[in-house]
């Protein structure tokens, strides 16, 4: 873009006001979710009535939030660690074309991405029937593996593709083995867009309900699924407490991913 | 003459000024010090060299300044040279938060690895040292830059908090929190019904949940980011010249944008619409959420066969369905995209 036509290229008013209109809807259940979180009324109003931290007293110590915020956090951790170890493998191997048929297997790997996740979850909750993994913790982290580790091969193979080759073999030629190369030389140069993917995979752990639900033991709960099924009881404002904390929770995480990893050129 | 005042001199004609000089100078001198050494230069010249307020050099004046700068300019870097420390001097400029809070630091590090590593700070604002920067004063200006910066001087983004983080942030933000924000607008006794009651436009709530206008509002605001995100880097990728040729040979805006930028970042359109069909199709939480028990999509009838009528066989032969629309409606696009390409 050359400054000549910088100044042509400013947007006009009609424009800039329809896209600060669209950044404002788009907040809009943000701010009215944080708002109600703080009503002294037992029931859910906006604007709210007085103002009281006595629904985020009540989360923190309800045994039923934290065991539920206890059980996303250890599921998005263990799936994100596990999807990072065996994305960037496979994202590796692919890349490398050490396999054949390597475009078919890209496409089976990043199939959760575009199938209803309706229908991975049911599809492992009759798979799980089969096998006797239904209701097992360790059949939910693995079904977490499957929808997170589209997005770490995706953000893996993306950030390979923009790296020079040589810069490995100059290792190897150097004396470094296949993995030192690997672990000083590529890891390092992918690493930026890893992190954007890890944190990819790690909210669509947290976020996910519709395989989740399918999957998840009798008296085992994730924070999502607890909110999902309590509104369907009836709301309090706790439910607009905890969903601050994770509002909260998110925007930090987004902001420190930002100036980290410049998160927003990897979305 | 003696090499003091002619430093001196040298100074006050560079700074425009004795008052900017003695701001300047590398070491401690006042005013009337400076004032009377420039009075016995200009005695000893047996002319007056510059105008004291304005401040402006006369003939003499520039003469002498023409002669000596070269010397001045270059003394402190061939003394540099000399000690075998040159090639380690970065004159910065930035504003005191930064010379206080990050520099030191920053610093600290670089030394450890350049030992000799000497830097000059300034503390300056964006319009000043955009000036010393012009004017081969500094190397480097850490600044807040507005949308424009000066010409000829090469500036990279440290830190920018795009607003596309505010498109993003709802994007990554829980989807059961975001539905439930609009459970809590939307609802019989919810903010819009409320607010608009309020105003005396409505005297009983409108039905917007457990209906399509829920489902649509929701879903909307939902997977609207992803559409932005999608337009975003298609009108990215529009060519900026044919834009500009388009405008040069006489189009409107609004014309250069329906011919030029529309039909060329129709592909990205495409994208965006396929992603949102199949992300909406395939939703569970949000229509579950705002629609109810009662008002069902294919995805709800799915987890109701599931979990609540368990009836197994009916509820696969659904998900065999959405599946079959959602694939079928991406191998569409991908054909059409295709022939699209051929065509360009």
């Amino acid at each position: 873009m050359s400054s000549a036509t910088d100044s042509d290229d400013r947007p006009g008013f009609a424009v800039t006001t329809t896209a600060l209109a669209v950044i404002v809807f788009l907040q809009i259940p943000v701010i009215v979710v944080v708002l109600a979180a703080f009503s002294t009324t037992s029931y859910l109003t906006i604007p709210p009535r007085g103002l009281t931290l006595a629904w985020f007293g009540k989360v923190l110590t309800d045994p039923t939030y934290l065991a539920a915020i206890r059980m996303s956090l250890m599921l998005a951790c263990g799936s994100t660690v596990i999807s990072l170890v065996l994305g960037v493998a496979a994202a590796y191997a692919l890349f490398r074309k050490a396999l054949p048929g390597s475009e078919a297997i890209t496409s089976v790997l990043m199939a959760p991405l575009i199938l209803p996740a309706v229908v991975i979850g049911v599809a492992l909750l009759q798979y799980y029937s089969l096998t006797g993994l239904r209701g097992s913790l360790f059949g939910l982290l693995m079904a977490h593996v499957v929808i997170t580790v589209p997005y770490i091969v995706r953000s893996a193979l993306a950030s390979l593709a923009g790296l020079d080759l040589a810069v490995e073999e100059a290792a190897r030629v150097l004396g470094a083995n296949g993995f030192e190369a690997f672990r000083l030389v590529t890891l390092p140069l992918i690493q930026p867009g890893l992190v954007a993917g890890a944190l990819f995979a790690f909210i669509t752990s947290l976020d996910n309900v519709p395989v989740t639900i399918f999957l998840i033991g009798a008296n085992q709960t994730t924070l999502p699924v607890l909110i999902f099924s309590s509104v369907e009881m009836g709301i309090d404002p706790s439910v607009a407490a905890v969903s601050t904390l994770l509002i909260v929770a998110t925007g930090i995480i987004l902001l420190i991913a930002e100036r980290v990893a410049g998160f927003h050129r990897f979305v | 003459m003696n090499i003091h005042h002619l430093e001196l001199f040298y100074y006050v004609a560079r700074h425009g000024g004795i008052v900017p000089a003695v701001r300047n100078m590398p070491y401690g001198i006042q005013q009337p010090a400076v004032s009377g050494q420039i009075a016995r230069l200009e005695e000893s010249l047996g002319t007056k060299l510059f105008n004291r307020r304005p401040f402006a050099l006369l003939p003499a004046g520039k003469e002498l300044f023409e002669f000596i700068r070269p010397f001045f300019d270059k003394i402190d870097r061939v003394g540099e040279a000399i000690r075998g420390g040159s090639a380690h001097h970065l004159r910065v400029a930035a504003p005191a938060i930064v010379l206080y809070d990050y520099l030191p630091e920053i610093f600290r590090r670089v030394r450890k690895h350049f030992p000799s590593f000497r830097l000059s700070l300034h503390e300056a604002a964006r319009i000043e040292a955009e000036r010393l920067l012009q004017a081969g004063e500094i190397d480097i200006a850490i600044t807040v830059l507005e949308r424009k910066k000066a010409t000829a001087v090469r500036s990279r983004a440290l830190l920018e908090l795009p607003l596309i983080l505010l498109v993003i942030f709802p994007m990554m933000l829980n989807l059961v929190v975001r539905s439930f924000g609009w459970i809590a607008l939307l609802a019989n006794r919810g903010l819009v019904n409320n607010l608009l009651i309020q105003l005396g436009l409505i005297s009983t709530p409108m039905k917007l949940m457990f209906n399509l206008t829920g489902l649509m509002i929701g879903l909307t605001h939902i997977y609207l980011p992803f559409m932005v995100l999608m337009l975003v880097a298609a009108i990215r990728n529009v060519p900026r010249d044919v834009e500009a040729a388009a405008a040069t040979l006489g189009s409107s805006r609004l014309h250069v944008f329906t011919a030029v930028t529309l039909p060329l970042s129709a592909p990205g359109i495409l994208a965006g619409s396929i992603l949102v069909f199949v992300l909406t199709i395939s939703a569970l939480v949000t229509p579950r959420m705002l629609g109810g028990p009662t008002y069902k999509v294919m995805a709800t009838l799915i987890y109701d066969e599931f979990m609540q009528l368990l009836d197994w066989p009916s509820g696969s032969a659904l998900s065999f369905a959405l599946t079959a629309m959602a694939i079928g409606v991406i191998w569409l696009s991908s054909r059409l995209t295709r022939r699209w390409a051929g065509m360009a």
